[in-house]
């Protein structure tokens, strides 16, 4: 919706005869245009008299009229301020709830006091583990490896890498 | 059995005559027919009048005054246009006459605004879109600034204002009923619409830069 069709919108708005969508582009474009924002406003003071006090409003919105607006929510920047609080709110509460998940689906690790306590197995298990970290198996294969791939670790030293 | 003599009668009094028939009668002298006439276009008189000011009591008068002088020039009556259009030609000049009666100063119109009104005027400047026209309904002071804004228009440009925004004529039609040329009614038209913008604005200053995007 341009400028013009917003401004031809104004009086159906007033009235609450445009259509749900029309009313959709035409709030978004007042809310995105300073101009036309201020020309609704203009049209405003004027249209009780030129254009007569809108239309009862629907059951949907009755609530709404009958509590006032608050101060912090009727001004636009209000809105969009509370609009962010509650997005940061969520946020946050999202945020703590994932940590918390993430706390209690962790698999549970073995301290010191709990392999102590537990006797060997624990400790079998953990000792297993630092042999296949140093690579046992590796040392075997090497050992078992064809003679002109083994490393000659003195060839180093020979060519003068080595001091 | 059936009176068919007094099922007929009751049909007779339930059919509606129309306006151009009723217009005959009354030319022809019947009273009641008039009456009949008025009532039926008193509700668009009045409406119309109440475009134009604000106190009931003179909106019934200039109601009443239209009626007495299209009484008066009935016999002029063309039946090519509809009675409606014709009578609303008659209430916008009866109302033009008195908006030059009473001529407003312009400059009288921010020292004139009331407590509620100044209230209205700050809500429009400051809230959403959507809560000005909620506020609106039954908001009497937002009646009252739009007829101080409008009371602030030279009644020319009052009436070319009126007529295009509420009645959502062309430039031809009100030409004929003020009996203006076509350009003049352009030239009022862009003159009010600029006069009501420049009036807007000493009540509602420019401060959108409270909103943040």
């Amino acid at each position: 919706m341009n400028c013009l069709e917003a401004r031809r919108e104004f009086a159906g708005f007033w009235r609450r005869s445009l259509s749900e969508d029309d009313r959709g582009a035409l709030l978004t474009h007042l809310w995105g245009c300073d101009s036309c924002d201020h020309s609704f406003r203009v049209f405003a003071l004027t249209a009780p008299v030129l254009h007569g006090a809108p239309p009862e409003r629907r059951r949907e919105h009755l609530k709404a009229a009958s509590n006032p607006p608050e101060p912090s929510a009727a001004r636009p920047g209000g809105s969009v301020r509370a609009e962010r609080r509650r997005i940061f709110a969520a946020a946050f509460v999202m945020g703590a709830a994932a940590a918390v998940a993430l706390y209690f689906s962790a698999p549970p690790r073995v301290t010191l006091e709990d392999a102590i306590n537990s006797g060997g197995s624990a400790v079998t298990n953990s000792t297993q583990d630092i042999d296949n970290l140093f690579g046992r198996d590796d040392l075997e294969r090497d050992s078992a490896a064809p003679e002109g791939s083994k490393l000659d670790f003195g060839q180093g030293r020979e060519h003068g890498f080595a001091s | 059995m059936f009176n068919l003599h007094a099922v007929d009668a009751r049909a007779q009094s339930v059919i509606v005559r129309t306006d151009e028939e009723l217009i005959s009668e009354s030319v022809a002298g019947e009273a009641a027919a008039f009456g009949e006439l008025t009532s039926r276009h008193r509700e668009k008189a009045e409406r119309i009048c109440h475009r134009f000011f604000s106190d009931r009591e003179i909106v019934r008068d200039l109601a009443q005054e239209s009626f007495l002088r299209a009484f008066a020039g009935l016999r002029s009556y063309r039946p090519e246009l509809p009675f409606g259009s014709w009578l609303r030609a008659i209430v916008v000049n009866v109302c033009y006459d008195e908006l030059r009666r009473r001529r407003r100063r312009p400059e009288d119109l921010i020292a004139d605004l009331g407590q509620a009104e100044q209230s209205w005027a700050q809500l429009v400047n400051e809230t959403t879109p959507e809560n000005i026209i909620a506020q609106a309904e039954g908001a009497t002071a937002a009646r009252s600034l739009a007829h101080k804004l409008l009371e602030s228009l030279c009644p020319d440009d009052r009436v070319v204002m009126t007529l295009k925004e509420s009645e959502d004529l062309s430039i031809e039609e009100i030409a004929k009923i003020m009996g203006w040329s076509a350009a003049k009614v352009k030239i009022r038209a862009f003159r009010a619409r600029q006069l009501m913008r420049r009036r807007a604005e000493q009540i509602l200053p420019r401060s959108r830069g409270v909103r943040s995007r």
